[in-house]
């Protein structure tokens, strides 16, 4: 038994420390799940909050704690949703590089640091802007795959769809980020 | 196999997935002999290595912990409890009022019924035709017969009257006779 079903099971026989336990357990992983998903870390912070809050809400009608990591990614995609659904500032491909900005927004100030690092820096704040910018079902096949690490099922049954659709969404998405790429000229 | 078939499921040799991979032999073997596919893989895996480059980061801040629920008091079962049977109730009463159910105990026994409509009173109660008949016909009688009585007793009253002032004007005529015999 996996130390998150464990903590479930003590939560729902009422010991309500058990939480903690989960949380500690997974907001690393939820807060990267809605970095990725959001492009940016004050919305995925809000995000991950939100998200523990609902899931210690309705935690007590999970019937199958075996089942927690997907109902867990599925909660926290909800709130991603509608967080990139009500922003008003939507990352663009157009938008400034990552030394112009303040630290909010993109990757890290790059002031002052090594050309190398500054240039990986670089590199992933296109990578952010690629990502963020494909359809929502897309960027969510492609971080659950890609930076969660789930399984092609997995995938499928946090997405609530049949297997050959997740594959397609994975495909496109990943042809999505690439022409992005392309747009914003790196290499893949 | 079709190049634009396949281009889909070239996802299951991307990723390293044992059942998936192996489970087509001939998709393998299509994008091995086709220079197309095979880029198009070749492009997709270089795409995955350049999202790889993004790593994961710390949070912000740690989450906030909800505040712990508040322990139930020892008897708060009881109100749910306490809610549902008073709705049973009312519900019931309820039915039973607008079925017009009656409960009697008679003779040592419970009898139990219900109608749509109010169960008609015991026999009793009502008059039947004739009944009514002979009623209405006494009652006729009966203010006929008040009515010639009281006739009656006007009758009367007006001859004592009469009577009583036919016997003051004979006093009268009689009491001046004597005073004119007088005076002669």
């Amino acid at each position: 038994m996996s130390s998150s079903e464990d903590a479930v099971r003590r939560f729902l026989s009422g010991e309500d420390d058990a939480f903690e336990q989960l949380v500690r357990l997974w907001e690393k992983r939820i807060y990267n799940l809605a970095w990725r998903f959001l492009g940016n870390r004050e919305d995925a912070q809000d995000a991950v909050q939100d998200t523990f809050f609902a899931a210690y809400r309705s935690l007590r009608t999970l019937r199958k704690p075996e089942s927690f990591p997907t109902w867990l990614y599925q909660i926290a995609l909800n709130h991603c949703r509608g967080r990139w659904r009500s922003r008003t500032d939507q990352v663009s491909l157009d938008e400034q590089s990552v030394e112009k900005q303040d630290g909010s927004e993109g990757i890290v100030r790059s002031e002052g640091m090594a050309p190398e690092a500054r240039d990986q820096l670089e590199t992933v704040d296109l990578i952010r802007k690629a990502l963020v910018n494909i359809s929502e079902e897309h960027k969510t096949a492609i971080v659950l795959k890609e930076y969660l690490g789930l399984s092609l099922e997995e995938v499928a049954e946090v997405m609530e769809c049949p297997l050959s659709t997740a594959k397609s969404r994975l495909y496109h998405g990943l042809r999505g980020v690439q022409r992005n790429l392309k747009r914003l000229g790196v290499k893949s | 196999m079709r190049c634009d078939e396949i281009k889909e499921r070239l996802v299951d040799l991307l990723y390293d997935e044992g059942r998936t991979r192996s489970a087509d032999p001939e998709l393998k073997a299509h994008v091995q002999s086709c220079p197309s596919c095979l880029r198009e893989l070749d492009e997709l895996g270089g795409v995955r290595a350049t999202l790889s480059l993004w790593a994961d980061e710390t949070p912000l801040r740690p989450v906030v912990l909800p505040a712990p629920r508040k322990a139930p008091a020892r008897w708060a079962f009881i109100w749910p409890v306490a809610r549902r049977f008073a709705m049973a109730a009312a519900v019931l009463l309820a039915f039973l009022a607008l079925t017009n159910a009656e409960v009697t105990w008679e003779q040592g026994r419970f009898s139990f019924r219900t109608s749509l409509m109010p169960a008609a009173a015991s026999g009793s109660n009502y008059y039947t035709k004739s009944e009514i008949r002979d009623l209405v016909r006494e009652a006729l009688d009966d203010t006929e017969s008040r009515v010639i009585e009281t006739n009656y007793l006007m009758m009367q009253r007006v001859m004592d009257t009469m009577d009583q002032e036919r016997w003051s004007e004979t006093r009268l005529v009689k009491a001046r006779g004597n005073d004119s015999r007088v005076k002669n």
